[in-house]
C-alpha cells in the first residue's frame, strides 16, 4: 500500500504555501480582529473577541486537509494508518502538549472563558487577553502576563467572574465594631453603591452582614458598569462608604484589617 | 384613521402632553428605511434627469445667516404655548379626580425646554414656584426646604427636580423625603417637572410609586415640518421657500396645513425625516440642528428690514444643508472612561458646575477640567451660566455613546 504521494518538489513547495498562507491568516486576525474589537463596545466586542480563537481553528482545520490531501492519498485506509501513527508519538511523546491541543478544542466548544472574561486559575486572576491552540493569557491588574496550558480544563477550577457578559459583581467588604445601628449601616452602605459613578445601576445592589471574631462584616456587592473599571469601583466604594460609615459615628475595629477566619 | 383635518389639528397641537406609555420616539423604521433608500435612490437618479427643473446652490455659493435674522427666522420656542397645553393636560387629569388632591409629574426631555415651561405655567396662574435647594441644602440634608410646599391653597411647582438631588452619598435624602411626604398627601396638590434622565436614576432611589406622570410627546417629522414652517413665516408674513442646496428640492411643505391633502404641494426632501429621527424628537436639538443647517445667498444683505420690505407675493428662499453635510460632532477618537462618566453625571443632572462635579466624581479637579475642554472642543458640551450641560447637536451622538457602554439611560 502507497501512503504517500511521490514528495517531488511540487508537493513541498504547496506544503509550504499552504503553511505559510495558513500562519498569515491566522496572525493577521489575531491582530485585527482585537483591534476592531476595541472599536465596539459592550457585547459587540466581547462577540468579535470571542470569534478569533473560533476562527483559527477553522484555518487550521483546513490547512491540515490541504496538506494532508497534498502529501498522502486521502483513503480511509491512508487516514487511519497515518492518525494510528501520530496518536502513538504523541502519546508517548507529547502527552501534556497533545492534552493542552485537545482542551483548547474542547473550550472552543464549551467556552468556560472567552477574550475579555476576567478568570481566575488557581490563584490568577485577570482578564483574558489572548486564546492559543495550546494555552492562553491572562493580564492580572498588576499588569503581568500568567500563560495558562488549556489542559487546566480537564482537572482544575476555572473561576470566570463574567462569562461573556459585561455584569462582574464586586464586593467591597467593610469591618465594624460590633456595637452599631446595623439599618443605619446597610442604608449608608447601599447609597454608597447607588452613588457611585461606575455603578450599573440597573443591577442589584446587595449588603450581607456576617459576625466574625471581634467584628462585624458588612459585604457590598454591586456590579460596575464597565468590567474593566471594578478595582477603581471598588476603590470607590470603599473610601466613599468609609466616610460614609464614619459620618454615622460607627467605631472600625483596631487595627483596622481583615480578621482570619477561623 | 386619522382624517387630514385631524392630522392638521394634531400638528396644531405640537405641545402634546401624553401618558409615559404613549410617548413615540421618531425613528426609521424598517419600513420607512427601506422606503427612504427607494427614495434616496430615486432622488440620486432624479438629480441627474433634474437638474435644470429645481433651482440649486453650490454650498460654496452660501453663506451662514446673521444670527440676527436666524432669531426670527428660527425663533427659540414661546414657552406661553405648550404651558397652555399642559394646564389642558392637567385639568383633564384632575377633572378625572375630582376629590383628591394629586401630584402629577411633568417628564422633560434634555433641551426640551421642560423648566421654562412650568415656570411660565407657575407665573401664569400665580402657583408657587418652589425654588430648588442650593447644594449645601442638599448635602446637609436640609428637610426645611419641604416648608415651602407646605399649606397651599393652588398647587405649588418644582420646574426641575434634576436641580433637587446630587448623585452623592448625602444627596438623595432630600428627594426621598419630598415624595415620601408626597405619597402620604402631606404636601397637597403638587407639580414636579424632572429630566427623563434623572427621572431614569431617581425610580432606582425613590420610596413607593411615583406619581402620575405626563411628557410632551416627541415632535415626528409631520410636526417638525408644521413647526419650523410657522416659526418662519409667522415674523415675516410672507411664504418662505426651503430648499436643499444639492438638488433644490423643497425641505418644508410649500402648504404645511394642507398635508395629506391634494395641495400639499410637491414633494419634499428626507431631511427633516432624518432630523426627527436623528433629533429623538426633542424640539430644541432639532431647532439648533435646523439653524445650522440654513443658508443665504452671499449678495442678497438678508436683513430684517430686507426681508418684510420684499414684496409680499414674492417668495424669498433659504438653502438648506443636506443632512449628510452638516456638521455634527464627533465623539474624541481616544474617548476615555472617565469622560463617559463624566458625561453620563452631566445628564444624570442636565447640567452641573465644575465644583459639583468635582464633589461627586471620584476624579481630581485638574481632571475633571481637562476633560471638560476636551469635550467642550469636540462641540459634546457647552457651558451655560455656569453649568456644564450636553450641547444640543451633541446630545444624539453621547446618548447613544452611553447606551452602548451600559450606562443608564432614559426611557425616551
Amino acid at each position: 500500500m502507497e501512503i504517500l504521494h511521490n514528495l517531488n518538489q511540487m508537493v513541498i513547495i504547496r506544503t509550504i504555501i499552504i503553511v505559510v498562507a495558513a500562519l498569515l491568516l491566522i496572525t493577521v486576525s489575531q491582530r485585527t480582529l482585537p483591534w476592531l474589537a476595541e472599536r465596539f463596545s459592550g457585547r459587540h466586542r466581547l462577540y468579535i473577541l470571542a470569534s478569533v480563537p473560533v476562527l483559527r481553528l477553522m484555518i487550521i482545520v483546513v490547512a491540515v486537509w490541504m496538506i494532508i490531501s497534498t502529501i498522502i492519498e486521502p483513503t480511509i485506509e491512508n487516514l487511519f494508518a497515518l492518525l494510528g501513527a501520530l496518536g502513538l508519538a504523541l502519546g508517548f511523546a507529547l502527552k501534556d502538549y497533545a492534552s493542552s491541543l485537545i482542551a483548547g478544542i474542547v473550550t472552543l466548544y464549551e467556552i468556560p472563558y472567552r477574550l475579555g472574561d476576567w478568570v481566575s486559575v488557581e490563584g490568577a486572576y485577570g482578564e483574558v487577553k489572548s486564546i492559543g491552540m495550546r494555552s492562553f493569557e491572562i493580564i492580572t491588574p498588576d499588569d503581568t502576563v500568567v500563560v495558562i496550558p488549556h489542559l487546566k480544563l480537564w482537572d482544575k477550577k476555572i473561576f470566570n467572574a463574567n462569562d461573556g457578559s459585561h455584569n462582574l459583581q464586586c464586593a467591597a467588604d467593610f469591618y465594624l465594631h460590633p456595637q452599631h445601628n446595623p439599618k443605619a449601616v446597610i442604608e449608608a452602605l447601599l447609597d454608597t453603591a447607588l452613588t457611585s459613578s461606575f455603578l450599573q445601576v440597573q443591577k442589584p445592589i446587595n449588603v450581607v452582614a456576617s459576625e466574625k471574631p471581634g467584628t462585624t462584616q458588612y459585604r457590598l456587592k454591586a456590579y460596575p458598569v464597565d468590567p474593566r473599571d471594578q478595582f477603581r469601583f471598588i476603590t470607590d466604594l470603599t473610601v466613599r462608604g468609609k466616610e460614609a460609615l464614619a459620618g454615622l459615628g460607627v467605631d472600625f475595629p483596631t487595627p483596622y484589617a481583615r480578621p482570619v477566619d477561623p | 384613521m386619522t382624517t387630514p383635518m385631524e392630522k392638521i389639528e394634531q400638528q396644531r397641537q405640537l405641545w402634546r402632553y401624553v401618558s409615559l406609555s404613549d410617548y413615540a420616539v421618531p425613528q426609521t423604521t424598517m419600513s420607512r428605511s427601506i422606503k427612504g433608500g427607494i427614495r434616496g435612490l430615486w432622488q440620486k437618479l432624479r438629480v441627474a434627469r433634474k437638474k435644470t427643473e429645481d433651482p440649486q446652490k453650490p454650498e460654496s455659493d452660501l453663506q451662514h445667516i446673521p444670527n440676527e435674522v436666524l432669531e426670527n427666522m428660527a425663533p427659540n420656542p414661546d414657552w406661553q404655548l405648550p404651558a397652555g397645553y399642559l394646564k389642558t393636560a392637567l385639568d383633564e387629569r384632575l377633572g378625572a379626580k375630582p376629590d383628591e388632591k394629586p401630584t402629577f409629574l411633568v417628564v422633560g426631555l434634555p433641551q426640551g425646554g421642560n423648566a421654562e415651561i412650568l415656570t411660565v405655567l407657575a407665573g401664569e396662574l400665580n402657583w408657587p414656584l418652589i425654588t430648588a435647594p442650593s447644594t449645601d441644602q442638599i448635602l446637609s440634608q436640609d428637610l426645611s426646604w419641604l416648608r415651602q410646599m407646605e399649606n397651599h391653597d393652588t398647587p405649588w411647582v418644582v420646574s426641575a427636580l434634576e436641580r433637587c438631588y446630587l448623585r452623592h452619598v448625602h444627596g438623595l435624602a432630600l428627594v426621598r423625603q419630598l415624595f415620601e411626604k408626597i405619597n402620604t398627601g402631606a404636601l397637597g396638590n403638587g407639580i414636579i417637572g424632572c429630566d427623563s434622565w434623572a427621572l431614569a436614576y431617581l425610580k432606582h432611589v425613590l420610596p413607593g410609586r411615583l406619581p402620575d406622570t405626563l411628557v410632551a410627546q416627541a415632535f415626528d417629522d409631520d410636526r417638525l415640518s408644521w413647526w419650523f414652517y410657522h416659526l418662519a413665516s409667522s415674523r415675516f408674513q410672507k411664504p418662505i421657500l426651503f430648499r436643499q442646496t444639492d438638488n433644490g428640492e423643497l425641505v418644508l411643505p410649500v402648504e404645511p396645513d394642507h398635508v395629506e391633502t391634494d395641495k400639499a404641494g410637491p414633494k419634499t426632501s428626507a431631511f427633516i425625516d432624518q432630523l426627527s429621527a436623528h433629533s429623538r424628537g426633542i424640539p430644541g436639538i432639532a431647532l439648533c440642528l435646523w439653524r445650522k443647517a440654513l443658508r443665504k445667498v452671499p449678495d442678497k444683505t438678508m436683513t430684517d428690514t430686507s426681508l418684510s420690505e420684499t414684496p409680499s407675493d414674492m417668495k424669498t428662499t433659504l438653502w438648506v444643508l443636506p443632512w449628510d453635510k452638516l456638521n455634527h460632532p464627533a465623539l474624541p477618537s481616544s474617548i476615555s472612561p472617565e469622560s463617559s462618566i463624566l458625561l453620563h453625571s452631566l445628564l444624570l443632572h442636565n447640567g452641573l458646575s465644575q465644583a459639583i462635579l468635582a464633589e461627586i466624581l471620584p476624579f481630581s479637579p485638574n481632571v475633571i477640567t481637562r476633560m471638560l475642554l476636551v469635550l467642550k472642543d469636540a462641540g459634546l458640551i457647552e457651558e451655560n451660566e455656569g453649568l456644564w450641560q450636553v450641547s444640543p447637536s451633541g446630545y444624539p451622538i453621547v446618548r447613544q455613546h452611553l447606551n452602548g457602554e451600559g450606562y443608564l439611560t432614559d426611557q425616551f
